[in-house]
């Protein structure tokens, strides 16, 4: 898990070369198993979505899954939303500042939800189903 | 004052030690976990199934509401500052929750379980001069 995680920061800082902006969204969606994203946005207004949705492992119908996600915003206003389907799915969302909403949307087993935020007026919306 | 991180794994792990040994079961379906430091913040957590949820809350005027429903869920839940309100709801048997409240003026906490069977429910409160 923790190589999975530092794969994800590392990613997650390559993409961080770019400087503050405002009013930007991200939109990814993954399909399959084993799949990494990481979305980092300094700046206001900014908005990432994630949906990351596992396949089947075998002929056994056991949900697959295995998709991490890491999104991590800096500012004011900011939204995260992140819906994982299938099992054994990581989503990490790090907000710091102020009016940030982060909703994080698990469907099947053995998923993993962290959410850090720092700031005023900060709200987290968590739902897991199995 | 140990460090936030510290306190919630070590909260973490006593309390899954608790729903491990009442449940015979040694792993959860799902895991949240939301930290929130500052003014004003909010959480809302749901969950169906066998689920652990904790959630720390540093700050003042902060707002928790956590509803599980299913068998074998677990809430740890941890607010430190005046102001703060949470709220846990629990559906279902063999429920584990724990609110700890730390201010100088404590507010009242909201929990429900409804046909909890065996289920254990704990609060701790600092108040702070």
């Amino acid at each position: 898990m923790k190589r999975f995680i530092l794969t994800l920061i590392a990613s997650t800082a390559l993409a961080a070369g770019a400087a503050s902006a405002d009013g930007n969204w991200s939109l990814v969606e993954q399909f399959g198993i084993g799949n990494a994203q990481g979305t980092m946005q300094n700046g206001d207004y900014n908005g990432a979505y994630t949906g990351q949705f596992g396949g089947q492992i075998g002929d056994h119908g056991v949900p697959g899954g295995f998709n991490g996600s890491l999104t991590m915003q800096e500012g004011v206003a900011n939204f995260s939303a992140t819906n994982q389907v299938g099992g054994g799915n990581l989503s990490i969302t790090d907000q710091f500042g102020a009016f940030n909403d982060a909703a994080t949307m698990q469907l099947g087993t053995g998923h993993e939800s962290e959410t850090i935020q720092h700031g005023i007026g900060n709200m987290s919306l968590t739902v897991q189903s199995n | 004052m140990p460090h936030p991180s510290c306190f919630r794994r070590s909260l973490g792990l006593c309390l899954a030690c608790a729903i491990t040994a009442a449940s015979g079961s040694a792993t959860a379906q799902n895991l949240s976990e939301v930290i929130q430091h500052g003014i004003a913040n909010s959480v809302t957590t749901t969950q169906d199934g066998r689920n652990f949820s904790f959630v720390v809350q540093n700050g003042t005027e902060n707002t928790a509401d956590v509803t599980q429903e299913g068998r074998y869920n677990l809430s740890g839940l941890t607010q430190t500052g005046d102001g703060d309100q949470a709220s846990v709801e629990q559906i279902g048997e063999f429920g584990l929750q724990s609110t700890t409240q730390a201010a100088t003026r404590l507010s009242p906490v909201s929990r429900s379980s409804s046909g909890n069977a065996g289920g254990l429910s704990s609060r701790f409160e600092i108040q702070i001069d």
